[in-house]
């Protein structure tokens, strides 16, 4: 249909014309676009860019040559690959352990009391102090001999001999998620303190009027109140665990026997010091595919909130 | 010559060098021949006397791409002036820190734009000479800039038998030790050799003396391997296809190791840090020896007040056989003939005595070029105020011959880590020697497949 047999009314619509909803519809692509653009450059194009790398076995040059499933398949026989799959998992116990505690100490200091601001930023300091810095100070304090900490385990009479904190295997791997909580735990309390502080003192009131008692008011007040600004802290706690690579790599350097080594550890290793480019970008797939895992599991156990 | 004059017999130079050039081209294409590919014309084989003779014009400024050298600064821009005033081309110095030189390369090299000449430091270069990223050098060198080093030196830097790169400086292995603890255990007189005699002395240190440990030492980079090297065993097999050290021997010293570790003869964090806490450990002066890379002196000398060229003593490392770890000069390929020849005379400048005694003076590390590190080591006045820095150099004079480098192919870095991960394990306690010198046999010949 050519526009000469239009209707008049559409006829006079020159072909810039858009409707109400056409206009809202350019306008809001508009504001997209810088999104879309920064989204697609820096995101979605790396992603497939690693995608297909994981696929190819790359030369400082650039090349690429096919190999197919090959850096899968040695992903599967490397069994640093499954330490640090396993250690990945692991560290996220930091999370619900450092969430705990966070909660533990914002109910105390969501009351006001002299010096409450005092203890607020100093839970806070560990969260803004540059993690390699904290690495070092913590990696001198859990020395075997002459540790800070061993000295004062053993004062208090809790340990005999000294603990191998960086020398055991598992206790490399606790030294990790102890200086992680440690950082963590104070962002975790000022989000919970916000949340704490959007939950009306009128409810605590009509509970009280019933008669409940403190566990109660907790139990069904302020935890599943509290639901939203938990799952925040666990998806901001799961990705965070996901890049310890700066503790790990001045803590323990992925030791002893790669006890510690994590997903994101190994993957800059080959990429960047073995010059494993393919094999880097197959680990890094499964890096991404886990943390998506986990974070849609996350949002799907908060009730799809963020879905 | 003032600057004006200066800038007139540039720029007249500049253009001779590119008529000349210009003339090269014509005559190889009259000839059938490629310009572009070795038609340098500047007198001999790949003598270093000029560039610019051929392959087109040179493509200027010459970029050098140096490795956590920003302190150095003020020497750099000498460098530059001095090849500009000699040569006639314009240079420009990038440098970055060590973590991130080698992305920062490989993101020039990706983009089309590599530097003209780039200073690596151990044998990540390998990867990018069997990649094609560095030009050989053999037909581009001369007799007069080869003829600065050592052959040995020039040898520990070749990839299959062709240069990629010209030594720059170096760092190699040795052991510094506290003159007190040997004394007290009488053994000052009887300094250790050997690695079961490095053990042994540890011991008597550590159980005789008032010194709480007998010996530490840094791991990274292969500096561990002496106390192998020196009892006959290798990392790899000669053509590099296969590991070599799986013995009984190496199993041995493992769990010496572990033993000594045990005993607390050696502290334990040896084995869990990389640099510092070992050197901080001796600088408090309550250790016998530390074998160390020796451009560590400084930070041993500023860990402990007791540390100074009476108090402490060098020694080398087990065997003679240091740890070896070079930094040098190569060419990147995407260039010109002419460009080539420019890039490797500014080399010339940057290796040339001046300068790398220049380099000695502001560093704790050895250059490659012989004359200025005689010339230094030889200097009264330099020996009397630098009395550490002496015992580094006559340390390496005394074992230079039979230094030990890392295995110069791709996997070197990968082989290392394994290596060390396992044999750490080991002498901590995590593992059992005998099984973590077969489980790193085994993932090292992994590797190399």
């Amino acid at each position: 249909m050519s526009i000469s047999n239009l209707p008049e009314k559409l006829r006079d619509r020159s072909s810039f014309t858009l409707s109400r909803k056409g206009r809202r519809s350019l306008i809001a692509w508009a504001g997209l676009i810088p999104a879309l653009v920064i989204l697609v450059t820096y995101r979605l194009m790396p992603l497939f860019w690693n995608v297909m790398l994981s696929f190819e076995n790359m030369r400082y040059t650039g090349e690429t040559t096919w190999v197919g499933l090959e850096n899968y398949q040695r992903l599967v026989e490397d069994p640093v690959f499954w330490d640090a799959l396993f250690n990945t998992i692991l560290f996220l116990g930091a999370v619900p352990i450092g969430v705990t505690i966070a909660l533990g100490l914002a109910l105390l200091l969501n009351k006001q009391f002299p010096g409450s601001n005092v203890f607020r930023s100093m839970f806070f300091l560990p969260y803004i102090t540059m993690m390699v810095a904290i690495a070092v100070i913590w990696s001198y304090m859990f020395k075997t001999q002459g540790g800070v900490i061993n000295f004062m385990l053993q004062e208090a009479g809790l340990i005999e001999s000294n603990i191998g904190w960086l020398s055991n295997s598992w206790w490399a791997r606790a030294s990790v998620i102890i200086v992680h909580v440690w950082k963590t735990t104070g962002f975790y309390l000022i989000i919970i303190l916000a949340g704490l502080q959007n939950i009306s003192p009128s409810l605590y009131e009509v509970a009280r009027i019933d008669g409940a008692s403190k566990r109660q008011q907790f139990m069904y007040i302020t935890l599943p109140l509290l639901k939203p600004t938990l799952g925040v802290c666990a998806l901001v706690g799961l990705v965070t665990s996901f890049e310890l690579f700066d503790l790990v790599q001045v803590l323990t350097g992925g030791g002893p026997a790669r006890s510690t080594e994590i997903l994101i550890t190994w993957i800059y290793k080959q990429a960047f010091e073995f010059g494993n480019f393919g094999y880097s970008a197959a680990l890094t797939i499964v890096l991404f595919v886990l943390m998506a895992g986990l974070s849609l599991l996350g949002a799907h156990l908060q009730g799809g909130d963020y879905v | 010559m003032t600057d004006d004059l200066r800038e007139r017999f540039v720029s007249r130079r500049t253009q001779l060098k590119t008529l000349g050039g210009g003339l090269t081209v014509g005559l190889a294409g009259c000839l059938g021949g490629d310009a572009g590919d070795g038609g340098g014309g500047d007198g001999d084989d790949g003598s270093d006397g000029g560039s610019g003779g051929g392959g087109g014009e040179v493509d200027e400024p010459i970029e050098v791409l140096t490795w956590n050298l920003g302190f150095l600064e003020e020497s750099i821009n000498g460098w530059l002036s001095d090849y500009q005033e000699e040569f006639g081309y314009e240079g420009e110095w990038v440098d970055q820190p060590a973590e991130d030189f080698t992305t920062y390369f490989q993101t020039q090299v990706q983009s089309g734009e590599p530097p003209a000449t780039l200073d690596s430091q151990g044998a990540v270069y390998v990867q990018w000479a069997n990649d094609g990223v560095l030009e050989p050098l053999d037909d581009l060198v001369g007799d007069e800039l080869m003829g600065r080093f050592s052959e040995a030196t020039i040898e520990r830097d070749k990839v299959d038998d062709t240069i990629y790169r010209l030594p720059f400086y170096f760092v190699s292995t040795g052991t510094v030790y506290r003159k007190q603890w040997f004394e007290d255990a009488g053994i000052a007189d009887d300094l250790p050799t050997s690695t079961e005699e490095y053990f042994s002395a540890a011991e008597t240190i550590a159980n005789d003396t008032d010194a709480e440990w007998g010996m530490t030492l840094v791991r990274f980079d292969y500096a561990l391997w002496p106390f192998f090297w020196s009892e006959g065993i290798d990392i790899l097999n000669e053509d590099n296809t296969e590991a070599a050290f799986n013995t009984d021997r190496t199993v041995e010293i493992l769990a010496r190791f572990r033993e000594l570790t045990d005993d607390g003869v050696i502290p334990e964090l040896t084995w869990t840090a990389r640099k510092q806490p070992q050197a901080q450990e001796f600088g408090t002066g309550n250790t016998g020896m530390y074998h160390m890379w020796l451009s560590s002196v400084r930070l041993v000398e500023n860990s402990g007040d007791w540390v100074d060229g009476d108090t402490m003593g060098f020694m080398p490392a087990p065997g003679k056989m240091p740890a070896y770890n070079g930094h040098g000069w190569s060419i990147t390929s995407d260039m010109n003939q002419a460009t080539k020849e420019a890039t490797r005379d500014m080399i010339s400048v940057i290796l040339n005595q001046k300068w790398q005694e220049d380099f000695l003076r502001n560093t704790t590390v050895l250059v490659g070029n012989n004359a200025a590190m005689e010339n230094l080591a030889q200097s009264d006045d330099f020996r009397e105020e630098n009395p550490l820095l002496s015992g580094v150099y006559d340390t390496w004079f005394e074992s230079a011959d039979t230094a030990v480098s890392q295995p110069r192919i791709n996997q070197t870095a990968e082989i290392w880590d394994t290596i060390n991960s396992q044999f750490a394990a080991a002498a901590v306690g995590e593992t059992d020697p005998e099984e973590a010198v077969t489980n790193a046999e085994e993932q090292v010949n992994s590797i190399l497949q």
